[in-house]
């Protein structure tokens, strides 16, 4: 009887282990086939790699199906469900990582795009202006000749100044681009991409579209005869295109390090675009002060708004430069002042552009207003003795209507009345 | 005076009483062997249960060399009941321990084969331990020794 048990027990036994690979060895294999396929997935470089990793997972599962009670109980310290979970945990944040890289690779080739039209756009631009500048300069010498010049130098001049415009911008816009897509810090760059970041900027040639720009600026500045308001926007151009080239120089200066030539072009974008605004603010200011000159008042000479301001006030606080006047002289030169100068185009267009632009301050202004106020007062002729005069006259006339009016003989009353 | 029938009840209840405490069923078995490789100082290490020992005697017993003893690989499992079954390549026995006071005590060595195993490998069968060597046909061991070649 024990010996039949024993029989059945054998047999029983045999029938489950009918295989005879290693149970160490199925569970070795199992490790070595899931952690290479983790490793897989960690380096899968784009998401369709993934769907290919998501299918081996599935095959290792039926690989190992018929091993999973062994597996559960002999893996350690993840079992089988939990190391397959794992696995799919590690896909399916590849499966993040690279849809994130794939959304920024597309937007990277989109600001690609976007850089190469702008490019193409700053050529463009400036080659026009070089025409239109052209154009400008053999207009600026006809000048005077009729009015059809002169209207046509002024569409030649708006255009120029919106192009222009139109070009800074595109330039900015398309350094923005470029060092968009490598971040701010361009120092802590890995070398490769530090090296494809500077052939872009070579092959767009950013910083000789930039010198360009400032030297066309520059000869923009010189040739046409533009008005105050034309002036005032020119400078804040200036200013604003001066303000994107300190954000960018720095970071040019850091890319082109090793280079001496480049070192050398953006050095030469400094001093262009400083002559350019030094151009830009002396033809302001020139500009302003021949609104003056043209109209015969005589001020002090001014380079910038502070030393305007002294000037003006010191012509109002001194009457119009003749302290001494007389109050008819003072009148007329006021009436003058006001007439040619003040009312037309200082107070009415330069004051509030200048203010507007930011070139002048408000408390500025209002010191201009102030003194002018004081010398509108002190060149009013005086009313005190006409005053004086009218009351004497009163004075006398009273007593006398007064008296009149007590001699007026009475009327006769009638005796029936009484 | 008393009766011998008083003084056996006495002996029995005292002897009951004095009986270890154990905690069964309990079941020690390991779902997989380990392969474990031992140290400079002949000492393996099996992380997943905390259990390490020294296998210089073991290598005098199967080879009667205790000098080379690091770099010397065993396989080591555990059986239901608790006894540990450790041999290794070109053992010819395996050995059976059980846990003693602060070392393995030996239980039965079991000769496997008369030229050495290949390439031995355990697998748990509760209530056995199979021992597969290459394409050789498995044997099923207990405690006592070898209980039957597993058919193929």
């Amino acid at each position: 009887m024990k010996r039949l048990i024993l029989i059945l027990i054998l047999f029983c036994s045999g029938i489950g282990v009918a295989q005879e690979q290693s149970d160490y060895l199925i569970v070795k294999s199992f490790q070595e086939k899931a952690n290479s396929l983790k490793a897989q997935i960690n380096q899968a470089a784009s998401v369709n790699e993934c769907m290919q990793d998501s299918l081996r997972i599935v095959e290792l599962q039926r690989q190992f199906a018929p091993d999973t009670v062994l597996l559960n109980n002999a893996l350690y310290p993840l079992n089988y469900q939990q190391q397959i979970a794992s696995l799919y945990g590690v896909l399916s944040l590849a499966r993040q990582r690279l849809g994130v890289i794939e959304s920024q690779v597309s937007q990277i080739n989109s600001l690609q795009n976007q850089i190469n039209a702008l490019s193409d756009r700053v050529d463009s631009l400036s080659k026009e202006n070089d025409k239109l500048l052209a154009s400008l300069d053999v207009m600026s010498k006809a000048l005077g000749k009729n009015r059809e010049t002169i209207e046509s130098l002024q569409r030649i001049i708006s255009r120029l100044r919106n192009d222009i415009r139109a070009r800074d911008a595109a330039i900015f816009a398309m350094t923005d681009s470029l060092f968009g897509t490598y971040g701010s810090n361009i120092q802590s760059l890995p070398e490769h991409q530090r090296s494809v970041l500077t052939r872009k900027m070579e092959r767009h040639d950013v910083v000789g579209k930039i010198y360009q720009a400032a030297r066309q600026n520059l000869r923009f500045l010189e040739t046409a005869k533009l008005n105050g308001k034309q002036l005032v926007q020119m400078l804040k151009e200036q200013q604003k295109f001066s303000s994107n080239w300190n954000g960018l120089g720095p970071k040019l200066s850091r890319l082109y390090v090793n280079s001496r030539v480049r070192e050398r072009e953006v050095a030469a974008v400094d001093t262009a675009i400083s002559q350019w605004g030094q151009r830009a603010d002396s033809a302001l200011w020139s500009g302003l002060y021949q609104v003056f000159a043209e109209n015969n008042v005589k001020i002090d000479s001014f380079s910038n708004a502070d030393e305007f301001v002294g000037s003006l006030s010191n012509y109002f606080d001194t009457d119009g430069g003749n302290k001494n006047a007389s109050g008819g002289e003072k009148s007329s030169k006021l009436k003058h002042f006001l007439g040619t100068v003040w009312n037309p185009t200082i107070g009415s267009q330069w004051l509030p552009m200048l203010v507007g632009q930011g070139v002048l301050s408000g408390d500025q202004q209002i010191q201009l207003q102030t003194k002018l106020a004081g010398w509108e007062d002190s060149a009013r002729p005086s009313y005190t003795l006409a005053y004086v005069l009218i009351i004497v006259v009163l004075a006398l006339l009273v007593p006398f209507i007064l008296t009149r009016r007590k001699k007026k003989p009475i009327a006769p009353q009638h005796p029936m009345e009484n | 005076m008393k009766s011998p029938g008083f003084f056996l009840v006495v002996i029995a209840l005292t002897a009951a009483g004095c009986s270890p405490l154990v905690l069964r069923p309990a079941n020690f078995a390991w779902p997989i062997e380990d392969v474990l490789k031992s140290d400079l100082h002949g000492m393996v290490h099996e992380e997943r249960y905390s259990l390490s020992f020294s296998i210089k005697p073991l290598m005098y017993a199967e080879t009667k060399d205790s000098v080379h003893v690091s770099n010397r690989i065993i396989r080591l499992i555990r059986g239901e009941q608790g006894y540990y079954f450790i041999t290794g390549p070109k053992f010819k026995n395996v050995y059976v321990f059980s846990q003693g006071n602060g070392g393995l005590v030996l239980v039965n060595r079991i000769l496997v084969s008369k030229t050495g195993l290949s390439s031995p490998a355990f697998n748990q069968r509760a209530p056995y331990i199979e021992l597969l060597n290459g394409g050789q046909k498995p044997v099923l061991l207990t405690r006592d020794g070898i209980v039957k070649e597993v058919k193929k």
